[in-house]
């Protein structure tokens, strides 16, 4: 799968290619498929796959495509995945029909960063990519665009939920791509007339009677003010029953939503909320940012002036549970939080986002949490106070009052954690990460 | 097998030598304190005198047509189960095939279920002596359809006796909020309030919350139990205030309407002259446990020395019988029959002068075997029950149990055996072993079968390969949430110890040393510890299987497995509300003309496996066999899946879909039982975070994989 190295799954927007086609069932794949692999090659340039995924990975060759085909022939259709190993990014995958089913030739491409394509040269590669298979394999429809636009069209188109994923089936237009591959049926039923005179920057038949239609030069700047007007104007002339003013607006919404917003969080919580847009959609993201910078977490109250008295008998007895029960939570999430042996401010930050991304607190059986996890979380970090800011123990028989003197204030780490797992929301009421600021601002 | 082995392995094993014993009908005596009691002495006393009692119905409950009826068969209804059901099938009365276990050691009369009188369909259940035999007697009965066929205050009485399956229960709702209203009509409130108190006191507080919800709809919630201030205490007390039932704009005409119905109350409160009605009123005040025979009685004086004032049926009336507690006790009460009756009743008070209230009701919900031996018992060993009045019994039973799980014990699993129906019927199924994986699931009757499963799993196996799987496969929820945990094992991904005989001797966790953090006796590492006792023996006799999974894997698959269920649980209650929307409105559904839905479906093709659910159609076209679709739910992360990857796991998902639940499969489940045409599987994915974020991709997969696996239906939720 795709090896993107350092960079986040989410990170970066992507130009995705979905082409279907038909091909020769009666030729032997090798034959059939030689084409679309020379093609690839001749024109992917930055993106080429070096990884075939059959059942097995392989280094990429014609040979081992054939054969990881072949190896994963199933009843009725074979495929194999496309890789990279190095940035940039690729998903690629290509699906082979085969008898009974209908001679198809369907290709999933998926490029990160989008940003790739700032380049000409690589639009126009792409371009040539599309059309040489286009040529070639008689084409029932193509679309490649931005992953965010796409996003974001789902989400202003007027059917929702599932719905979204059911087909039009080609009979209709609904939404332009960057690039478009209009088939046959689709031309005729807008009209070939209207199709070649949309404006475009780039308008050609193709053999079998579909039509290639890209709407500007790269992909990449899709959102800019420019390349909406010209994508209002090719929607408007595609389909007159649109009216431009509010398709371009529609058009600039989505852009707004696409607006950098500046990340001004909370100084305690930064290093944890800088994460958390990175975990839903692109097209979501900005929004997200905004409404994180709004964010304020309530001061934490879990705090004493003055410590209440021991009243443990053995209080070695007692830390030493604490021990266990920190060593508890360790050894149930050190595969998911590596970072969380060392006990520093940065592993709470990984804890409270490892917590936050499962939505710990609403998926997992609440008698568990109450009973193991909270607890668990307290011990740990009381220790890390203890070992990270000097602190000392003040041990209570009620874990919810067991202390941990840091200068002046007594804190209350099991409460704390206690709080924390109430709700998805107190996770970010209630941080590890906020606490362990504020303790440590008060060290005196 | 194991069991013997395990059993001697230490005294820390209490709890697993329950669950064990209570899955293994034929399970050596000698072996379980379950069945030591068994064999008790006072057991062969009570057990003559019930059958005797099952003998002879009690007179009230047979008109006499019924009882010529009852009369002829009655050779056959008082031999040892066993011999019941067999004979009964012999005797050729095709509909009472299905029926597993027949109450008070009878058989049923020819032709049950359907039968024209109400009463005669209830009359069987009474003969049970425990909320166990109750269920175990609604095995391979259709209970929902069977209480539709009750008259109300039938079904009134039928739900006093344990729990009913979610259907049923629902229609037992709108029965119950129906005779609320009727009998208020009747009767006036006074009178009414003590009904209202007897099916508060015998609902479930999630039934209870319907009942309230069912009449709050209909807008007569002011018009009951909203005057009845002994009945909204004790609604307070059950967790439900009326006011967070406000009913829909109370407006003028209701208001009205209330006010006629005030003024009917006052002819009929003060005078139930109507030779009819109290003739009617009389009968109903027979057929309840005493205690609230006695609180009429006190209505009635009340009312005629008119000095009836609102909220005074409460206090005098109910001090013998701690308010709130009588589930079940209808069975020590009133379901027993005239022969046992006076027994009954001294041992009634015995009973509750010696074990408080609380403890009572748990201890007959524990008591014995539970539904599930009862029933799997025909054909093994003579019937292994503990009878109802055992008091002895019950006092060592509940003696274990603290001993177990301390003092408190009995009043909170009262409350949980209270707080909802299924985790009543969970020990009902189960008996004692039932009981305490609801007291270490706290309540969660989801969490207790999960708890079951785990234990029961090697006493399943057994059976299954002695070719018994067929038979037993009623389809429960617990055999189903064995066999999910089954599958979320194999697919779990965690750290797994090598495949090593001599390795996992050498690593064997021990039940009294959990790992650092893990409260000792936790259930969980209980479950871990049995889990990879099997496993080895499973290495040991040369299964195919993997190593056993390490105790985080063990964990997390745990966790992730019960996010399954909780998806699943969440899209069958969303079925359920769609089934009563109008056909053109539903997005599931919309093949069905009255879809009847139905949870963990045993279907059999080339094994045995459990449908999530099965639907089927009620109302199919004449001469046309039912419609019937299969869905399957499941719980998976694909946000980060590559398209290939994304498109492989939807067709190994759709295929394994098809291949259990799809083309034509056998129904095990007694009430369905028939072989089936699938006419459509959905394989439907939980949505949200899990679901791939790129829709074109997953459009695209979709499609991909549908071609490939054809018959399936594969969606997000």
């Amino acid at each position: 799968m795709n090896a993107a190295g350092t960079h986040e799954f989410n990170a970066d927007d992507r130009l995705r290619l979905s082409f279907e086609a038909t091909y020769d069932q009666k030729a032997a794949l090798k034959h059939a498929l030689e084409p679309f692999l020379e093609v690839l090659e001749a024109h992917a340039g930055a993106w080429m796959p070096d990884i075939v995924g059959g059942k097995r990975q392989y280094a990429y060759s014609r040979t081992s495509v054939l054969n990881a085909l072949e190896e994963k022939r199933g009843k009725r259709s074979t495929s194999i995945g496309l890789f990279r190993a190095e940035w940039p990014s690729l998903d690629m995958a290509l699906n082979v029909w085969l008898p009974p089913s209908d001679p198809k030739l369907n290709v999933w491409i998926s490029i990160q960063p989008l940003s790739l394509f700032r380049e000409s040269e690589c639009c126009h590669d792409f371009v040539d990519m599309v059309r040489a298979w286009a040529s070639h394999f008689p084409v029932t429809g193509a679309t490649a665009n931005s992953l965010a636009d796409d996003q974001l069209a789902d989400a202003s188109a007027l059917v929702s939920g599932d719905e979204s994923l059911k087909e039009t089936d080609g009979a209709g237009l609904r939404e332009l791509s960057w690039l478009n591959v209009f088939g046959p049926k689709l031309v005729e039923t807008v009209g070939r007339e209207r199709v070649l005179s949309t404006p475009a920057h780039l308008v050609e038949e193709l053999p079998n009677g579909a039509v290639l239609l890209v709407l500007r030069p790269t992909p990449a700047d899709f959102a800019s003010e420019e390349a909406r007007v010209a994508q209002a104007r090719a929607h408007v002339h595609l389909r007159p029953e649109l009216d431009f003013d509010t398709v371009l607006r529609t058009l600039r919404e989505r852009s707004a939503a696409l607006a950098p917003v500046e990340p001004r969080f909370h100084p305690d919580l930064a290093p944890l909320l800088s994460r958390l847009p990175f975990e839903f959609a692109i097209s979501e993201r900005q929004r997200k940012i905004a409404e994180l910078n709004a964010f304020r977490p309530p001061e934490p109250e879990e705090w004493l002036p003055a410590a209440l008295p021991s009243d443990v008998e053995n209080p070695e007895r007692v830390l030493s549970d604490y021990d266990d029960l920190s060593e508890g939570l360790v050894a149930a999430l050190h595969t998911k939080v590596p970072s969380i042996f060392d006990e520093t401010p940065e592993s709470l930050t990984d804890l409270d986002f490892y917590f936050w991304k499962e939505s710990f607190p609403k998926r997992y059986l609440r008698d568990l949490i109450d009973s193991h996890t909270a607890p668990a979380l307290g011990a740990y970090l009381g220790r890390t106070l203890v070992r990270r800011l000097g602190g000392t123990w003040v041990l209570r028989q009620k874990l919810e009052e067991s202390q941990v003197r840091v200068g002046q204030r007594v804190w209350l780490p099991f409460l704390r954690a206690r709080r924390y797992m109430q709700s998805c929301e107190a996770l970010l009421d209630y941080s590890l990460t906020q606490f362990f600021r504020e303790a440590e601002r008060h060290r005196g | 097998m194991c069991a013997d082995r395990r059993l001697h392995s230490g005294p820390g094993l209490v709890l697993m030598v329950a669950l064990l014993a209570s899955g293994c009908a034929s399970f050596p005596a000698k072996a379980s304190h379950g069945a030591t009691l068994a064999f008790n002495p006072i057991f062969s006393a009570a057990q003559a005198e019930k059958s005797t009692a099952a003998g002879v119905y009690p007179e009230e409950e047979l008109d006499s047509s019924t009882r010529e009826r009852a009369a002829a068969p009655l050779g056959f209804r008082r031999g040892p189960l066993t011999d019941t059901v067999e004979r009964t099938g012999a005797r050729g009365s095709g509909e009472v095939d299905g029926v597993a276990f027949a109450c008070g050691g009878g058989g049923v009369p020819s032709g049950w279920p359907h039968l024209d009188s109400s009463r005669e369909v209830l009359a069987p259940f009474l003969a049970c002596a425990s909320p166990a035999e109750f269920v175990a007697m609604q095995r391979g009965v259709d209970m929902a359809s069977l209480v539709e066929s009750l008259e109300d205050w039938d079904a009134v009485r039928l739900g006093a006796l344990g729990p009913l399956d979610a259907r049923a229960s629902e229609v037992l709702g709108r029965k119950r909020a129906a005779f609320l209203v009727a009998v208020t009509e009747k009767y006036g409130g006074p009178y009414a309030e003590v009904f209202a108190l007897f099916v508060i006191h015998s609902a479930f507080d999630d039934e209870l919350r319907e009942v309230v919800r069912l009449l709050a709809r209909d807008k007569q919630l002011a018009e009951t139990l909203g005057g009845m201030a002994a009945v909204r205490e004790e609604l307070k007390r059950r967790g439900l205030a009326l006011e967070n039932f406000l009913e829909r704009g109370e407006q003028a005409p209701d208001v009205l309407r209330g006010l006629g119905r005030a003024g009917r109350d006052m002819l009929s409160s003060t005078s139930v002259s109507g030779e009819a009605r109290y003739t009617d009123l009389m009968a109903m005040r027979g057929q309840m446990p005493s205690p609230y025979q006695a609180a009429l009685d006190e209505v009635q004086k009340g009312l005629m020395a008119r000095h009836y004032s609102a909220g005074s049926v409460s206090a005098g009336a109910f001090d013998h019988l701690t308010f709130g507690v009588p589930l079940g006790f209808y069975h020590l009460v009133a379901g027993t029959g005239h022969g046992a009756y006076s027994l009954a009743q001294g041992k009634y008070e015995q009973a509750s002068r010696e074990l408080a209230p609380a403890a009572l009701a748990v201890a007959l919900y524990a008591g014995g075997k539970g539904a599930r031996a009862l029933v799997e018992a025909r054909g093994g060993l003579r019937r292994i029950q503990m009878p109802a009045l055992d008091l002895v019994g019950m006092k060592a039973l509940l003696g274990r149990i603290e001993e177990q799980l301390g003092v408190n014990a009995a009043r909170d699993l009262l409350s949980y055996l209270q707080a909802n129906r299924e985790g009543a019927r969970v020990a009902a199924e189960w008996g004692e072993a039932g009981l305490l994986a609801l007291y270490e699931a706290r309540g969660n009757p989801a969490k207790a079968h999960a708890v079951l499963a785990e234990a029961r799993r090697d006493s399943a196996r057994a059976a299954a390969t002695k070719g018994v799987a067929g038979k037993s496969a009623g389809g429960s929820a617990l055999e189903a949430a064995k066999a999910k945990l089954l599958q979320a094992e194999l697919e779990a991904s965690g750290p797994r110890l090598p495949k090593d005989v001599e390795v996992l001797k050498g690593l064997a966790p021990e039940l009294d040393a959990p790992p650092a953090g893990v409260e000792r006796g936790a259930g969980l590492w209980r479950d871990y510890v049995s889990y990879r006792e099997r496993r080895l023996q499973e290495i040991q006799s040369g299964a195919d299987v993997k190593g056993p999974l390490k105790w985080a894997g063990y964990q997390e698959m745990f966790a992730h497995y019960a996010r399954g269920m909780a998806f699943e649980k969440a899209m069958v209650t969303l079925l359920e509300k769609e089934a009563a929307l109008p056909r053109a409105q539903r997005r599931w559904l919309g093949d069905f003309d009255q879809p009847r839905i139905e949870t963990h479906v045993g279907v059999m093709k080339s094994d045995l496996r459990f449908a999530d659910v099965l639907v089927i159609e009620e109302r199919p076209a004449p001469g046309t066999s039912p419609r019937v679709e299969t869905f399957s739910f499941k719980s998976r992360d694909l946000s980060r899946f590559g398209f290939d990857a994304l498109k492989a796991q939807m067709i190994d998902d759709a295929s394994a879909a098809l291949k259990y639940y799809g083309e034509t499969l056998s129904i095990r489940r007694p009430v369905l039982e028939q072989t089936a045409q699938i006419q459509r599987v959905r394989l439907i994915y939980e949505g949200g975070n899990l679901k791939p974020s790129d829709t074109k991709a997953l459009r695209m997969a979709l499609r991909e994989s549908q071609n490939d696996v054809d018959g399936v239906e594969v969606s997000f939720r």
